[in-house]
């Protein structure tokens, strides 16, 4: 039973990783169809794990309901919420109702929540963009830049401050972040590796640890 | 040296900022916009397509980044399907940016550049599975696909006809929020078959992919609401994101006069003993 | 516009002021439609969820492969025996699909799109007679390369790798600053779409309401402290 457990949802893992790689570079017959079935079985698992998402949320506000624990009463508004945007998608015949509902309340309501950030980054330039060393000279600086640049003023003020927004952008930010990209990617490699070679508990959780004997 | 002895309420800062984007809401002043080569590179990356060509349209942002969003897709759509091109919406992430990119086709209003759904536009919905999915739609679309995102077969469909994978597509078009787009386009279709990407990017992202635009492998990026101002004016179609310059103008003015006073020390206090420190901005 | 609509239109901007008081203090009205938005937004990915569940596995059989559908019904429904402990192993092994072949594709052409392209990238940018296109060609070098050495180095500093370091946070800093800025613009277009929106009829109605309840607590609280 251990095998099942432990070591074929490893062997997936690695069968499947491994087929998705050589079908890229190697044009084995049929095996670029196995990719793509791969891919297509990906489809209903990741669609069903958005569901069970949705189901945890539920159980935990009904328990939270049950108990009358802590703010029991907004959790309430929350199951109501949750039960007509759920129903509202999946009776049939209600497609018009479920857009207009959530493209003109939550839609709406989830973009205010977003927007009240930028106050926030306000207050925070204000407290945080002080020129104390070299590091924080370049951030400020940098940042001051780019702000006149991009508003539209920036444009009437002087031709120089898009310029020097874009030069910014084009060449120092570009150096700096084309390293982070070539350091992600170098990262995409490693976990890579570890995970196919069995160095990463992942939520395959103790599987590995036991497949070495207890080694990493 | 005594600067200021008041401590500035946050919320003040937050009302500053409030009546700096109602103001010129109310009361328009219309500042000139100039056009970036960046803008340019993307007009021209569509321009680039042929009468009849695929685009894959990307709306990948969520409701949150709909704001800066929105209009870049609707002059996104409003661009291609005025150049005749054949448009494939669908999303491979979150379930929600299936239901912007429908808000998207149906506010430009597809009648209006002639084109009929199902033949010059379709909207596929969200094909959930990140990037596994992606990769298994560049290699066999109707293998992933079987019907739209209104549950009409892709058989019923005549776009869909000619488009088998990544080799009929001509341009690929990402909207993104962030995460590892437009890199999973790029690794894809650009590294596996050679197709042309290009699109806009959130404003905290976009710094993060120019080096993507500067080796050559996006066709162009836009950056926020600012890009899709420069693209409305090069479209000849000026909507929402020019309105919103104005605000944007007396925002950043206001912000900077915010750092140019933490800068100058005010709302620090001087002690007895004539140390000087900074009082934290209390609520 | 039709009554319905004013007051579907008025019940959103009860909510999104609800949402903006919290720029003054947190209270109870924002707790609310922050439960009210996680709800919705909770209900409408679970529901999309299934409809593409059901449109992947079921309809799709219509198309002659079943293959495809069979298996992902069968891996999806072994990911909802997570729920019950004694099988929840089961979910492994959809998990594991999971994993496998999103490692596959982000493997397989993160070498040619990332590492190679933007190496080329970098070290092609030098032509031979335009001075400034060099100086900035050398500027992109030098941040690459002092960044890489600042992520690969941070714990020991000693040295010309110190400098090196030192050279490489400039230029994050720089790259930091310029990102806060487009952060600022875009987060920004958020809060003046929702203005645009706040500043029309009839939802400028509920803003004179919702100073007064704010004018309110403050008067309320000042009475209290006095």
């Amino acid at each position: 039973m251990s095998f099942f457990k432990q070591q074929v949802p490893f062997y997936i893992l690695v069968f499947t990783a491994i087929v998705m790689i050589v079908a890229f570079f190697i044009d084995i017959p049929g095996l670029g169809g196995v990719a793509t079935e791969l891919s297509r079985i990906g489809v209903p698992v990741t669609a069903f794990a958005l569901l069970l998402g949705g189901i945890s949320l539920f159980r935990r506000h009904v328990v939270v309901v049950s108990k009358q624990e802590r703010n029991w009463e907004f959790s309430v508004v929350l199951l109501l919420s949750f039960a007509w945007y759920f129903g509202v998608n999946v009776i049939p015949g209600m497609e018009v109702i479920a857009r207009e509902s959530f493209s003109r309340v939550v839609g709406k309501l989830n973009e205010g929540m977003f927007a009240i950030v930028v106050p926030f980054m306000a207050s925070m330039a204000y407290r945080a963009f002080k020129i104390k060393d070299a590091n924080s000279a370049f951030f400020t600086i940098s940042a001051v830049i780019v702000l006149i640049g991009n508003a539209p003023i920036g444009d009437s003020l002087s031709p120089l401050l898009p310029m020097a927004r874009d030069w910014l952008l084009n060449i120092p930010n570009t150096g700096a972040m084309r390293a982070v990209n070539i350091g992600i990617a170098f990262g995409i490699f490693a976990y890579g590796l570890r995970v196919m070679l069995g160095y990463e508990r992942l939520a395959l959780g103790e599987i590995m640890e036991k497949l070495k004997g207890g080694s990493q | 040296m005594s600067i200021s002895t008041r401590n500035i309420d946050a919320r003040w800062i937050y009302l500053a900022v409030m009546i700096s984007i109602i103001l010129p809401i109310l009361f328009p002043i219309g500042l000139p916009i100039s056009i970036s080569e960046g803008a340019r590179d993307v007009y021209n990356a569509v321009e680039a397509v042929p009468e009849g060509g695929y685009v894959i349209f990307f709306p990948s942002f969520n409701y949150g980044g709909k704001g800066e969003m929105f209009s870049m897709a609707q002059a996104f759509i409003k661009h291609c399907l005025s150049q005749n091109l054949k448009l494939v919406i669908i999303s491979f992430a979150e379930p929600m940016m299936s239901l912007i990119g429908e808000e998207a086709f149906l506010s430009v209003g597809i009648e209006n550049y002639g084109a009929v759904y199902g033949e010059d536009i379709v909207h596929l919905g969200l094909l959930a599975g990140g990037e596994v999915t992606e990769a298994g739609f560049a290699a066999d679309v109707h293998a992933l696909v079987q019907v739209d995102y209104y549950g009409t077969p892709i058989s019923e469909l005549p776009i869909m006809d000619n488009l088998r994978s990544a080799n009929d597509i001509d341009l690929v078009i990402i909207l993104t929020n962030g995460g590892d787009s437009p890199a999973q386009e790029l690794r894809q279709f650009k590294t596996g078959f050679g197709v042309a990407v290009t699109g806009g990017a959130v404003g905290g992202v976009y710094g993060s992919i120019v080096p993507y635009i500067d080796s050559g492998q996006l066709s162009g990026y836009l950056p926020s609401l600012r890009g899709t101002a420069e693209y409305e004016l090069l479209l000849g179609k000026p909507g929402t994101a020019i309105l919103g310059m104005d605000a944007q103008s007396l925002m950043h003015i206001v912000v900077l006069i915010f750092i140019i006073l933490g800068n100058l020390g005010v709302g620090t206090t001087i002690s007895k003993t004539g140390q000087q420190y900074h009082r934290e901005v209390t609520e | 516009m039709s009554i319905f609509d004013q007051v579907i239109v008025l019940f959103t901007t009860a909510l999104i002021l609800m949402a903006f008081s919290f720029l003054y203090r947190e209270n109870k009205w924002f707790t609310l439609a922050q439960y009210v938005l996680i709800g919705g937004l909770g209900g409408q990915k679970s529901a999309e969820g299934w409809v593409i569940f059901i449109n992947s596995t079921i309809k799709a059989t219509g198309s002659g492969n079943i293959i495809g559908p069979i298996l992902g019904t069968v891996f999806a429904l072994l990911m909802a025996t997570m729920f019950v402990p004694s099988y929840a192993w089961l979910s492994r092994w959809a998990i594991a699909i999971l994993i496998g072949t999103g490692i596959g594709v982000n493997v397989r052409a993160a070498a040619q799109t990332q590492i190679s392209a933007q190496i080329l990238a970098t070290i092609s940018g030098f032509s031979g007679t335009d001075i400034f296109s060099n100086i900035n060609s050398l500027i992109i070098l030098i941040g690459v390369l002092t960044v890489l050495v600042t992520f690969m180095f941070i714990p020991k500093s000693e040295g010309l790798v110190k400098h090196t370091t030192s050279i490489g946070r400039y230029f994050l800093m720089v790259a930091f600053g310029a990102t806060f800025s487009y952060a600022i613009l875009g987060r920004g277009s958020n809060l003046i779409s929702r203005w645009q929106e706040l500043l029309t009829y009839p939802s400028y109605l509920l803003i004179p309401v919702a100073a007064a309840f704010i004018t309110y607590d403050v008067l309320k609280n000042r009475k209290s402290s006095s």
